[in-house]
């Protein structure tokens, strides 16, 4: 008897002991449970932000490349010397074709790509606009090799048209008589494609030269850094690969001028 | 054909502008009247019933959109204009009605003349203005209807019963959830512009997919659309497009 009332005792003592494991251990479970699943969205949130942060960061910095104010300024002064002239239409032309591209620049530097067809349509854009302003000083080509699918290869948005700036300004603008710049988009492979600007100026090596001897910075130099951070941004965002090289064309042939390829390939 | 035109910008300057032009570039076109205040636009037109109205689309107290809104019979031709406006542009392009960004090219002006020109002899001004007014009562935008102008004559479509575009030298193919295709002289890239913000995704360079339709996405590069329609994803625009599916 006293036997069974012990076994009894034990009995409720054991259960107790076990129901209290249970619950504490219920409450253990849960609680770690619930701070891992936080942890888990917190950490989600956090490298949704990262994301939204570089993006908004790719998206600033490419119109950054973009407005130039020395190219925004020189074509409204360029407007202004048609209004003078009295030629009604050619700078009504000249100022629908600057909106034009401002809403191209607007639309284009807020998508992640365009296709190489869009992106020439821009340029193409551009390069009338500084052909009004330089007028018969400055003419450009644009080559597409046959075999490149221009509608189904993409870049990164307001890479290219910095560089032509650069072209222009130093292969047009330093340089006596006409000056040309020349753009070839050529196919590597399915996914890579090589695009060279060529211009027909006094080089990088002269330019370089003449920027030490006034002893300033120039905007040349400004919108290469920009073009050099956004190339590397780019790459962080571990979508594009975009390898740069630059040469003096003197360097290499006969001919003077400055040669930029890039090369493109998506991750 | 002498086009009598009324032109309605809050702007002077505005209205300068393009009276100017159309003086210079579109001499078929007659200015009946002009005006700043919108209000008094709807009487203008009430009275005078021009064949065509340029309307500005951002005006303080009434918009150009507000403006249409007072007609139960709107049947005289619209050419919209506005400086920066995507939605309200979009709104206009899925009517097939006519519309100009400020500043004016000389250029789409006279297009865009032209093509008024033609609609007012077609007449169906009225119909595109009458589901513009719909459509801009409609909050789901699946639920709108896009006008498509065939070979027969207008195309109404809801979005909703798109099931993808594709693109063809010289046309496009509209294939719907029920019935034959229909076939427009537009682009796909055309349709891509009209489409982009409604919930559908250029996935190669002929095809326009609905995303309400995708029942399967293969690894290979495939989506399978309702009614077992196997549409490729180009390479390079895979990884935006699953992108876009995530988010």
């Amino acid at each position: 008897m006293l036997k069974g009332e012990l076994n009894i005792n034990n009995i409720i003592l054991i259960l107790s002991v076990v129901a209290l494991l249970i619950v504490v251990s219920t409450v253990y479970l849960f609680t770690t449970f619930n701070n891992r699943k936080n942890k888990l969205i917190q950490e989600q949130l956090e490298s949704k932000l990262n994301n939204q942060k570089r993006q908004h960061e790719l998206e600033l910095n490419a119109l950054r490349a973009q407005m130039n104010p020395h190219f925004v300024h020189n074509s409204l002064n360029a407007i202004q010397y048609y209004i003078q002239l009295n030629e009604v239409e050619k700078s009504e032309d000249y100022l629908a074709k600057f909106s034009k591209l401002m809403r191209q620049f607007f639309e284009y530097s807020r998508k992640q790509s365009i296709s190489i067809e869009n992106e020439i349509l821009l340029l193409k854009n551009y390069l009338d606009i500084e052909k009004l302003r330089f007028e018969d000083d400055f003419d450009f080509k644009i080559s597409v090799s046959k075999n490149l699918d221009t509608e189904e290869l993409f870049l990164p948005p307001m890479v290219l048209q910095p560089i032509l700036e650069n072209a222009i300004n130093h292969g047009v603008f330093h340089k006596k008589g006409k000056g040309e710049v020349s753009i070839t988009f050529s196919s590597i492979n399915e996914t890579s494609f090589k695009v060279e600007v060529t211009d027909d100026g006094i080089g990088i090596n002269k330019t370089k030269a003449m920027k030490k001897a006034k002893d300033q910075t120039t905007h040349t130099e400004h919108s290469s850094f920009v073009l050099e951070e956004r190339l590397a941004l780019l790459k962080e965002s571990k979508k594009w690969d975009v390898e740069f090289t630059i040469v003096d064309r003197l360097d290499v042939s006969e001919q003077t001028g400055t040669k930029v390829t890039l090369i493109f390939k998506e991750d | 054909m002498t086009i009598k035109t009324i032109l309605i910008d809050d702007e002077r300057k505005a209205l300068a502008i393009l009276k100017n032009k159309l003086e210079r570039l579109c001499p078929n076109v007659e200015v009946i009247a002009e005006t700043q205040n919108p209000k008094e636009g709807i009487e203008l037109i009430k009275t005078l019933k021009p064949d065509l109205i340029f309307l500005d689309i951002a005006m303080p107290e009434l918009s150009g959109f507000d403006v249409l809104k007072q007609f139960e019979n709107p049947d005289f031709e619209i050419i919209f204009a506005t400086a920066f406006d995507n939605y309200a542009i979009e709104a206009i392009k899925h009517c097939a009605i006519g519309y100009l960004v400020k500043p004016v090219d000389n250029t789409d002006l006279v297009t865009a003349i032209n093509n008024a020109e033609a609609n007012i002899e077609e007449k169906s001004s009225l119909v595109k203005n009458k589901q513009l007014i719909e459509n801009l009562g409609i909050q789901t935008f699946q639920k709108k209807k896009i006008i498509i102008p065939s070979v027969e004559g207008l195309e109404f479509v809801k979005i909703e019963d798109i099931l993808h575009c594709e693109g063809e030298t010289g046309y496009t193919k509209i294939h719907l959830k029920t019935g034959k295709p229909l076939l427009s002289s537009n682009s796909i890239g055309h349709f891509n512009k009209l489409l982009e913000s409604s919930n559908f995704y250029l996935v190669h360079k002929s095809h326009l997919i609905n995303l309400s339709y995708i029942e399967k996405y293969l690894n290979e590069g495939y989506v399978i659309l309702t009614g077992n329609k196997k549409i490729p994803v180009s390479r390079n625009r895979r990884q935006e497009f699953l992108e876009q599916l995530k988010s």
